[in-house]
């Protein structure tokens, strides 16, 4: 039987964080919206799971950038949608090896006395340039030029080196160099640019949900379905089409197919432009930028631990109180050898990483019994993409323990307590889960300067908009790329609203009326 | 529908159920949701009771107050374990019908009547090890899923026992959480690997569920049994719970008949009550009548087994 296409004026290929805001935003704007994912459930990365044992596991995503200030938050009522934000107050903590006292950072900068000013500068001053149409990265380094702008500057053309030099706390140097690659920058030279600055000192404040990642993106999914958009799970897109009457075609490996009016592709270039638009459909100058895409070489491996028992200590209870605990390395040469070591497809002579304690946080993230204390822990060390001796799911196990080991290793009071589950995941392992994390980054291309702003991912499309008519981008392949901002589906939900005559319903945020005022929001490129 | 959101009370007043409050666990810690006309709980006798206030429903049926308290759910605690292995499942009896390997659900039973008679014993007995080993109910989802099955051909098993909960001669409930995990879990791979030879080489990774994980997991599992009761005598049929609770606007869909498994009969059979006592059950989408058919057709049911007439389906 042969099923006529549905149609609808948006399809969204993608059912991540950005593809459910895009949803919600255009759905209530009036627009008949069908979200289309191939996995067998909602959020994307942004996925919690509790595998039928009393722990929550963040699988991929687990901090925000943004937390009651992030657009969607007021525009979508999140908060009454049960989505509920948490701050922890101590970020980080590097325990050196050898050293006896941990350094300890927390959400005001206070621990990292000396680059204080430059984080917040670059925290307060770039989130506009996230929720607003990209301008070419020089433009917006001119635009910045003045004012606390200056400051975002100084931070953004260091590397993650040159910026473990500026500190002369080795322990902070170690810290930094570290959270550097949690943010994409792995490679000790390569210049931090805007976004990188902006995504560092986010790191330093971080948001979690309550619950678990997860519930983000369900109560994005409720605010577009209460507004009527329509979604569909275990549905792999293999072909958009140009040319069909009334729009795009979207077409599914098991042979659904449905047309569009827009259709807004939330996964990253590579895919969106060498796999699913049709060849011919794609100027060369926008297919040669995805082919030469750059995406990070690897990703996290990941270890999950349900305890029974007290949650383990650092040396002091600020530091065990920090959502970041950075353990096993020495210091910022110690951290630099090991991503060199994992860059180049070896497996470092210990998975040195960071745990975190998630029910420290979130004790709602374990069952509170019977028969507790019950603790959730997350490690997390930068691994090679692929193990060198075979295949993950032959060694993850046996890595799996080397994790805990030095999670008890470095703590105290983990050796007491009960191990109920563990569970991992390699870089491999994430890129099979979740279709956009090409080698294990939640990144869709890395965010070094020259794929930001106008660059990402090409001058052509940054704006949302793509030459292909009807087509647009809407994920973390698309400015501004920063994982958890949410902007990328906010981003494209403005355009695509503007270009089908539906009305915006929803405010410009506030600080972009602020930045424009300030001089610090440059003039967008132009669109297609 | 909100998630994260534990009930910590039923709030009943004036002999009816209006509201439930959140537990402070909830992301609306404390809120107070009102019903305008039923509250269902689907989380099993004893925790209702708890939810309710013993004293709220002993007032209106003492018996039935005394029943919850003491419903039994410790006989029967649940054990899991799931397996990831490389290939196909390495059946011995394959080699008697290979079709073996394409069956979804397999059952290690009994050895003999004899072995099935000390099973029973041994459960009656809170024997532990007595009791393991015996009956496991395997699932082999890759062979009838083949989304189940990885590219590389690994494959997820699962395998589920029953076992007495209370754990007396080990210590007691709590003693789940030690070694006799580690030790159950070595048993299984033993057992798997007598009635599927090479099954231990064929494992990538393998993770052990207890009965106090289960009802860590599921609140409404106590003590791991996970259908709601126990098969006890004075539990079974129309001694489960009732659908209607004595309290007006206060329905079960938990610990009543039939048991809590995947056949959702319990929550279909609670949302018929409820509908009915609304006035909302005669609905032009809401056609099948369970008990109409059942009573057109009780007659050829009780016959003895014989050929199914072509269009009995309904």
């Amino acid at each position: 039987m042969v099923m006529a296409a549905q149609r609808f004026d948006v399809i969204i290929v993608g059912g991540g964080p950005n593809g459910l805001t895009c949803a919600a935003y255009l759905a209530r704007a009036g627009a008949s919206v069908l979200v289309l994912d191939k996995r067998f459930e909602w959020g994307g990365t942004m996925f919690t799971d509790d595998y039928s044992t009393p722990f929550h596991y963040n699988i991929c995503q687990f901090e925000l950038p943004f937390s009651a200030d992030l657009p969607p938050y007021a525009d979508l009522e999140l908060e009454r949608l049960g989505v509920r934000l948490l701050e922890p107050q101590v970020s980080a903590a590097f325990v050196a090896e050898g050293h006896g006292q941990p350094l300890v950072v927390h959400r005001d900068g206070s621990g990292l006395d000396q680059l204080r000013e430059l984080l917040g500068a670059a925290h307060s001053v770039v989130p506009p340039l996230l929720f607003a149409a990209p301008a070419p990265v020089d433009q917006v380094e001119q635009a910045l030029d003045h004012g606390d702008g200056k400051l975002v500057l100084e931070l953004a053309r260091l590397t993650p080196t040159g910026l473990a030099e500026t500190l002369k706390d080795e322990r902070a140097a170690g810290l930094v160099r570290y959270l550097c690659a949690l943010v994409g920058f792995s490679a000790p030279d390569e210049q931090l640019g805007v976004i990188g600055a902006f995504a560092l000192s986010r790191l330093l404040c971080p948001t979690l949900v309550m619950g678990g990642s997860k519930a983000l993106p369900i109560g994005l999914f409720r605010a577009g379905a209460r507004a009527g958009a329509q979604y569909r799970t275990v549905a792999d897109v293999s072909l958009i089409e140009t040319g069909a009457s009334g729009g795009l075609r979207v077409a599914c490996q098991d042979g659904r197919e449905f047309t569009a009016r827009a259709v807004v592709s939330t996964l990253d270039p590579k895919t969106t432009f060498l796999e699913l638009v049709d060849r011919g459909a794609v100027p060369d100058g926008i297919r040669q930028a995805a082919e030469a895409w750059r995406l990070d070489p690897t990703g996290p491996f990941t270890v999950h631990f349900g305890i029974k028992g007290e949650p383990p200590q650092l040396a002091s209870e600020d530091a065990s109180r920090a959502l970041f605990q950075v353990v096993g390395f020495q210091d910022a040469a110690a951290v630099d050898e090991h991503l060199v070591t994992v860059s180049g497809g070896r497996i470092p002579a210990s998975p040195a990483g960071h745990l975190t304690v998630t029910t420290r946080h979130d004790p709602t993230q374990a069952a509170p019994g019977p028969y507790g204390p019950l603790h959730t822990l997350r490690f997390q060390t930068m691994a090679p993409y692929r193990h060198p001796d075979g295949p993950w799911e032959r060694l993850r196990g046996e890595y799996r323990s080397r994790c805990w080991d030095v999670a008890v290793g470095h703590t105290t009071g983990l050796d007491q307590a009960r191990l109920l589950f563990a569970f991992a995941d390699s870089p491999r392992d994430i890129e099979r889960r979740f279709r956009t994390t090409r080698n294990g980054s939640v990144r869709q291309g890395a965010l070094v300067r020259g794929q930001t702003f106008a660059d990402r991912p090409h001058p052509d499309c940054s704006t949302t908009r793509t030459p292909v008519e009807g087509l647009y981008l809407g994920g973390g392949g698309v400015h501004p790329g920063v994982p958890g901002s949410l902007a990328g589906g906010y981003n494209a939900a403005t355009a695509v609203c503007g270009d089908l005559g539906l009305e915006r319903w929803w405010p410009e945020p506030p600080m972009l009326q602020n930045a424009r005022e300030a001089g610090l929001l440059p003039e967008p490129v132009a669109t297609s | 529908m909100l998630t994260n959101c534990p009930v910590a009370e039923i709030e009943v007043e004036d002999g009816k159920a209006r509201a439930v409050i959140l537990s402070d666990r909830a992301v609306f810690p404390g809120a107070r949701i009102e019903a305008r006309h039923a509250v269902i709980s689907n989380v099993g006798a004893r925790n209702t009771l708890e939810l309710v206030g013993e004293p709220t429903i002993r007032l209106v049926d003492s018996r039935l107050a005394a029943k919850m308290k003491h419903w039994k759910m410790d006989e029967r605690g649940s054990t899991v374990t799931s397996w990831l292995i490389d290939g196909e499942m390495p059946w011995g009896s394959a080699g008697f019908d290979p079709l073996v390997t394409k069956a979804h659900l397999m059952y290690r039973a009994y050895d003999s009547w004899e072995a099935a008679k000390d099973y029973v014993v041994a459960m009656i007995n809170n024997d532990t090890w007595g009791a393991f080993g015996n009956m496991i109910e395997i699932l082999d989802y890759g062979a009838c899923d083949p989304n189940a099955v990885s590219p590389e051909g690994y494959r997820v098993i699962r395998g589920e026992e029953a076992i007495p909960y209370p754990l007396r001669k080990e210590g007691g409930p709590e003693a789940w959480d030690g070694p006799i995990r580690d030790e159950m879990l070595r048993r299984r791979h033993d057992v798997m690997e007598s009635i599927a030879p090479g099954f231990k080489e064929r494992i990538l990774d393998a993770y052990q569920w207890t009965p106090v994980d289960i009802w860590r997991v599921n609140p409404a599992a106590v003590y791991g049994q996970v259908l709601g009761g126990d098969f006890s005598e004075d539990q079974w049929m129309l001694d489960r719970m009732p659908y209607r609770m004595p309290i007006r606007g206060l329905y079960m869909s938990n610990s009543v008949w039939p048991l809590g498994l995947t056949w959702m009969a319990a929550g279909y059979n609670a949302a018929q009550v409820v509908a009915e006592d609304l006035g909302v059950r005669n609905q032009p989408w809401w056609t099948h009548r369970p008990v109409a058919w059942f009573l057109n057709n009780i007659g050829r049911l009780l016959e003895p087994l014989g050929p199914v007439p072509v269009g009995a389906g309904r």
